[in-house]
């Protein structure tokens, strides 16, 4: 299987197929991160779509930065252009999320159920949406889309002391705000710290 | 394997969560054990479960938004420009500049040696001979200054 780089280099004479395998290999992640990072579905689509295309006009300069940069990943390049359009775009407030997903939950005998999820969803996407940018982008990278300390301090250009110092404050204030989704286990209290 | 101490689970718990699978990979074998012989450390992994709890709830808003296909076929259709020239190496500069270089020197070469075998005096315009020196050059001094 070609490498990300490697199909960048082809996607950068034109080709495609690899392009489209580039596409296939992070279209899923890319959406899980601008999706939960602006919160918002049509803002994460234009985003994802205005990172791929980066990457599209990007690539016949792909192997002339990789040699002058000493070969930085396209997955760290990527996520880096698609992190900062998220936190670049101007946000909108989360206004109504519960209101809203109540409405479109489903009459039928599962319905509540659904509607509980939502709820809960929308509980968190807010709470979520109230932390500081770069809190929230560690977040989503570390906690949601499964990437390692080590690429997620290189996608937003920190140490790896500086994402752990952004992951325990953003868990912190979500623990906070989402008492009564995540209250403590009393056993656990006073255990450590 | 690299020691793990309570405090060090403690921050990776605050940072990453219950989890395992989350946790910085080099630390996660140390943090393993450190678990399977502490029940304090126990203890603080199952305070970090509801919380993971409670994040696992939020759906991606944007899930399936976006058609793969559709997506290609609109940016592919932007077309790209031309890469830029790389830059030279070494020795590529060097072929390219050799006939400046070689010009260069051939020039300074020329140079020194004029100046040393003073050839460029015989390159100067012969100024007019006094009458006695051009006595032997001319028959009739007059000639020269006749016009």
């Amino acid at each position: 299987m070609q490498g990300d780089d490697d199909l960048m280099r082809l996607a950068g004479t034109g080709d495609r197929a690899a392009f489209s395998q580039l596409v296939a290999r992070h279209l899923a992640r890319a959406t899980g991160i601008a999706g939960r990072v602006t919160g918002n579905r049509s803002d994460a689509e234009e985003i994802v779509q205005e990172a791929f295309l980066r990457a599209w006009l990007k690539a016949p300069d792909w192997q002339a930065q990789a040699d002058r940069e000493g070969g930085a990943s396209f997955a760290t390049w990527f996520y880096r252009v698609l992190v900062n359009l998220c936190i670049d775009r101007r946000r909108r407030p989360v206004n109504a999320p519960i209101e809203a997903a109540a409405e479109v939950a489903d009459p039928n005998p599962g319905g509540y159920e659904a509607t509980a999820r939502a709820e809960t969803s929308a509980r968190v996407a807010q709470a979520v949406a109230a932390l500081p940018e770069r809190q929230r982008a560690a977040l989503v990278l570390c906690h949601f889309e499964g990437v390692s300390n080590i690429d997620a301090a290189a996608i937003l250009d920190v140490s790896i002391g500086a994402l752990e110092s952004l992951l325990v404050r953003g868990r912190r204030a979500l623990k906070e705000a989402l008492l009564d989704l995540a209250p403590e286990p009393s056993a656990a209290k006073g255990t450590m710290r | 394997m690299t020691a793990m101490t309570l405090e060090r689970l403690q921050t990776i718990l605050d940072a990453y969560g219950g989890n395992p699978e989350r946790w910085p990979a080099a630390e996660r074998d140390a943090a393993m054990a450190l678990i399977a012989r502490s029940a304090e450390a126990r203890r603080a992994v199952n305070a970090a479960a509801p919380l993971d709890r409670a994040l696992a709830g939020f759906a991606n808003p944007a899930e399936n938004a976006i058609n793969p296909l559709k997506l290609v076929s609109m940016i592919t259709a932007q077309p790209q420009r031309q890469a830029a020239a790389a830059p030279p190496n070494a020795a590529d500069r060097f072929v390219v500049r050799w006939p400046n270089i070689a010009g260069l020197a051939a020039a300074a070469i020329a140079g020194f040696l004029i100046g040393w075998t003073g050839i460029d005096q015989h390159l100067l315009p012969t100024p007019p001979a006094h009458d006695a020196d051009r006595g032997e050059i001319l028959s009739d001094p007059s000639e020269d200054w006749t016009w």
